[in-house]
């Protein structure tokens, strides 16, 4: 709790920030009292302080003594901020200050004044470079969950959507918002995910990936993630309009939503602004990419290792002819290749801008054009993993999963043989299968199945279709989920 | 309270339907007992039949005591010493039946598909994964078994209208040119591999949703499908599938569909798919079995143990003409699996009757019950 004594208070906070140099404090008298402004630089608009705290005081005509009472007085009358506050312990006065707002203390006491006068700069809002879409906005989310949280309320002008505000990070002390529709989540759902927002043990949260493999379990070997993540507001709030619920963290532009199934990876905003048909195909294509993606390495090199008589003739005999004049195996080169494939995009994410034509040139013309007329890999292996590499970002969300799938496929693959693909096949299945996200199957609505839902799965129905029931999350087959639907039962 | 999982019929009926798809895959003129394949359709025709009559006394026990499964009725009728019984003989019965198909599938891969591939892979690469599936539960299973089923219904149709441009109708034989004993042969192999009763004798009760309905579909379509295959094969290889160990692979290797010269490589995805849904489902069920002598601990660690027994076996089996014999002979095999599917179920529906009739007359002389 503070004191009442301005100098003991001025004491403790100097002591905790130990002269950093961004802490500013500006003591002033309000009518022969003392009084001082705590602010951390570069987190606040000093014009803002200066016409709406600092003038309004120091021109205020205050003809209280008891200094309680001018406190009382300040904060009713005197000033023109919108969001004030009181805080009278030192850990909420410091959280305040790292948010952005200034404190006011008055020897004598024992509460101060926080006023919200965040001027820090921020990323301007522009469109999200992993999420691009042709007919859908161009707003992505930025690093301020404030102005995120803003960008959610501009599109679902209901008063059932309700934002809630966590701290994590024992160190950086991040806020967590979460953010749902009241008459849509699953009650069990929404506790849980705030159980485990309570329950998360980290000194820093710096990223959506520190928070996001501890919403769903504790422990966890399932290959696919149980947790979305989106930069896009519109698609935040259609997820949150089918009973999910979406984690926004300070700090990053990626939102977390849960529960995440499956089948979701397939689905793109996009979906939704085209007509049906054409959204259907696009649909279907995104499953046939990931299909490639995972399967076609491996199937070639267990194709050409094991059973080339499962190829047609003709490409068999040209595959032949490739591979004869190289000196490894095939499966060696799927991996030297893919693994150079992986170097070189690794590479081109952190290589500075000036530097990347000369990286393209090496990976194309060095890597691409020299390793095959050299004789090092063969063409067509150059080309099923060139092939498989732009297929992977078809569904850039399942991107980490399918290449590390890929890598075993291929040694699967060059190994087994194809009976051992088709194995590792049924693998994978079973580990989707089994994964359970907060007690909705991830593999739902495909298994356990449900016709109805496959409106929007297999193929996307048109609007007049889609608009009649919307399908909740907490009634996929298969839930565990007691008193799913909500209508009319708001939390 | 150790948590109950609960499936659908629908998820039950795809688990069994994957299961005895694996039957139709490894169909051979060897075990059907006679070189007219057309035959098979009858006896496929007469299984269907009888696999509504052989479902009686579980059907019944069940409607009986629908909280119950078959170990749990026989721990209350006979005892812990008889459920104990129960469990081993079922628990063995599965670890059985799941040495039997994956020697099937070594010997496929040994004599035709990769011969350098060695045998004790295959086999321990099965029994890892099956372990892992069995790990996860019975859900997990069903849920699998779900994409599985379209895996293979896909694939076999594909097989089966990628033939019939082959057919020709002189390689059909008439119904019963050699006389009726392959048409009963076939039928008994046709039931005895069939581990679909004693799958349900352990989790009907955990199945929920219309299951006389499912049970009505299943049946009939899992022997559509299997007609629908065989007159596809004869009508395209003819005579020449008698001497195949593999007939549906042959069928399938002589099969094309445009560019894709063979497909081949659609029966052994649908064949490795069933196979898995099989031994990870008697994997499942083995645990079950062995949770009635022991904790849930002791059946997981006795799981992996159990599967490398499989294992070698089917290693055994695999090399061994005279374990062959023994262990593809129908006989034996009928006469087990007919034991768990009706056998057992059969006694406990019986002693159960009796038991319950007995209490009946004792309650009427304590007045409790109608004179």
């Amino acid at each position: 709790m503070m004191t009442a004594s301005l100098k003991e208070n001025l004491a403790y906070f100097n002591q905790q920030f130990d002269g950093s140099a961004d802490f500013i404090v500006r003591k002033f008298q309000i009518t022969g009292t003392d009084a001082a402004l705590l602010t951390l630089e570069g987190l606040v608009n000093k014009q803002v302080i200066v016409q709406g705290i600092m003038n309004p005081i120091l021109h205020a005509t205050i003809l209280e003594q008891d200094p309680v009472k001018k406190f009382e007085y300040i904060r009713d009358n005197t000033l023109a901020t919108v969001d004030q506050a009181e805080v009278d312990t030192y850990d909420a006065a410091i959280q305040k200050l790292m948010n952005g707002f200034a404190l006011i203390a008055i020897d004598g006491c024992i509460r101060m004044m926080a006023f919200s006068v965040q001027g820090f700069s921020f990323r301007g809002i522009s469109e999200p470079q992993n999420e691009m879409t042709q007919r859908g906005s161009r707003e992505g989310f930025v690093e301020p969950f404030l102005i995120n949280m803003s960008m959610i309320r501009r599109r679902m002008h209901t008063p059932k959507l309700k934002f809630e505000i966590f701290t994590v990070g024992k160190e950086s002390k991040t806020n967590i918002c979460v953010c749902y529709l009241r008459d849509t989540v699953s009650p069990e759902v929404l506790s849980r995910v705030k159980k485990r927002i309570k329950d998360l043990q980290l000194n820093t949260v710096l990223a959506a990936g520190y928070v996001s493999p501890q919403i769903v379990r504790k422990h966890s070997h399932f290959i696919f993630s149980g947790v979305g993540l989106s930069e896009r507001p519109d698609t935040v709030c259609g997820k949150i309009n089918e009973g999910r619920v979406a984690i926004i963290i300070d700090g990053t532009p990626n939102v977390l939503i849960v529960p995440h199934l499956f089948i979701e990876n397939f689905q793109s905003f996009d979906d939704y602004a085209f007509r049906p048909f054409y959204a259907t195909f696009t649909r279907w294509l995104k499953f046939f990419a990931f299909f490639l993606a995972v399967f076609l390495p491996g199937f070639y090199v267990s194709a050409t290792t094991f059973h080339p008589e499962l190829l047609p003739e003709e490409l068999m005999l040209k595959i032949a002819q490739a591979e004869a004049t190289t000196p490894f195996p095939v499966m060696l080169e799927a991996i030297v290749i893919h693994f150079l494939y992986e170097i070189m995009r690794e590479a081109g994410l952190r290589v500075p801008q000036p530097l990347s034509n000369a990286v393209s040139i090496v990976g194309a013309l060095v890597i691409g054009e020299t390793a095959v007329s050299s004789g090092l890999v063969g063409a067509p292996t150059l080309m099923v993993i060139a092939l498989t590499a732009t297929a992977s970002y078809v569904t850039p969300t399942l991107y980490g999963p399918v290449t590390i799938m890929r890598f075993i496929f291929i040694v699967v693959g060059g190994t087994l043989g194809f009976w051992g693909l088709a194995l590792c096949l049924m693998v994978m299945l079973v580990n989707i299968c089994a994964e359970m996200v907060y007690q909705i199957p991830f593999s739902a609505p495909l298994s356990p199945f449900k016709l109805h839902s496959m409106r929007d799965v297999l193929v996307r129905a048109s609007w007049k279709i889609l608009s009649k029931n919307i399908e909740m999350v907490q009634n996929m087959p298969g839930s565990e989920i007691k008193n799913p639907d909500q209508k009319g039962k708001q939390v | 309270m150790q948590k109950q999982y609960r499936i659908s019929a629908g998820q039950l009926f795809s688990i069994l339907f994957v299961n005895r798809s694996v039957i139709m895959l490894t169909h051979n003129t060897l075990l059907g007992g006679g070189e007219n394949m057309v035959d098979n359709i009858l006896s496929a025709l007469l299984a269907l039949v009888l696999n509504f009559v052989l479902i009686l006394p579980l059907y019944f026990l069940h409607r009986r005591n629908p909280q119950e499964n078959v170990l749990e009725t026989g721990e209350r009728l006979v005892g812990k010493p008889g459920a104990i019984l129960l469990a081993v003989f079922y628990g063995l019965y599965f670890m059985a039946i799941d040495s039997y198909y994956l020697s099937f599938f070594q010997i496929f891969l040994n004599n035709i598909m990769e011969p350098l591939m060695p045998v004790w892979l295959v086999a321990l690469a099965f029994v890892a994964v099956v372990c892992y599936a069995a790990y996860l539960g019975i859900e997990a299973i069903a849920r699998t078994a779900g994409f599985a089923l379209a895996i293979i219904l896909i694939g076999m149709v594909w097989i089966g209208v990628a033939l019939l441009p082959k057919i020709q109708w002189i390689n059909y034989d008439p119904f019963l040119y050699n006389g009726p004993k392959q048409l009963f042969t076939g039928t008994a192999l046709f039931l005895a591999r069939s581990t679909g009763f004693s799958t349900m004798a352990l989790l009907l009760p955990r199945v929920s949703g219309k299951k006389k309905l499912k049970f009505c579909i299943w049946n009939t379509g899992i022997y559509c499908l299997m007609i629908f295959l065989l007159l596809g094969m004869v009508g395209v290889g003819g005579s020449y599938l008698k001497n195949q160990l593999f007939p549906v692979y042959t069928a399938a290797s002589l099969a094309d569909a445009g560019v894709l010269e063979r497909l081949d490589v659609v029966f052994i995805t649908i064949w490795v798919a069933g196979l898995f849904i099989q031994m990870s489902t008697d994997a499942y069920l083995f645990m079950t079995c062995l949770r009635k002598v022991a904790n849930k601990k002791t059946s997981r660690i006795a799981l992996p143990v159990a599967s490398l027994l499989v294992a070698a076996l089917a290693v055994a089996v695999t090399y061994s003409l005279p374990l062959q014999k023994v262990f593809y002979g129908v006989p034996l095999l009928f006469t087990i699996t007919i034991t768990a599917a009706v056998g057992i179920p059969l006694v406990l529906l019986i002693v159960d009757l009796i038991r319950k009739k007995k209490r009946v007359p004792e309650k009427t002389q304590k007045g409790e019950g109608p004179a």
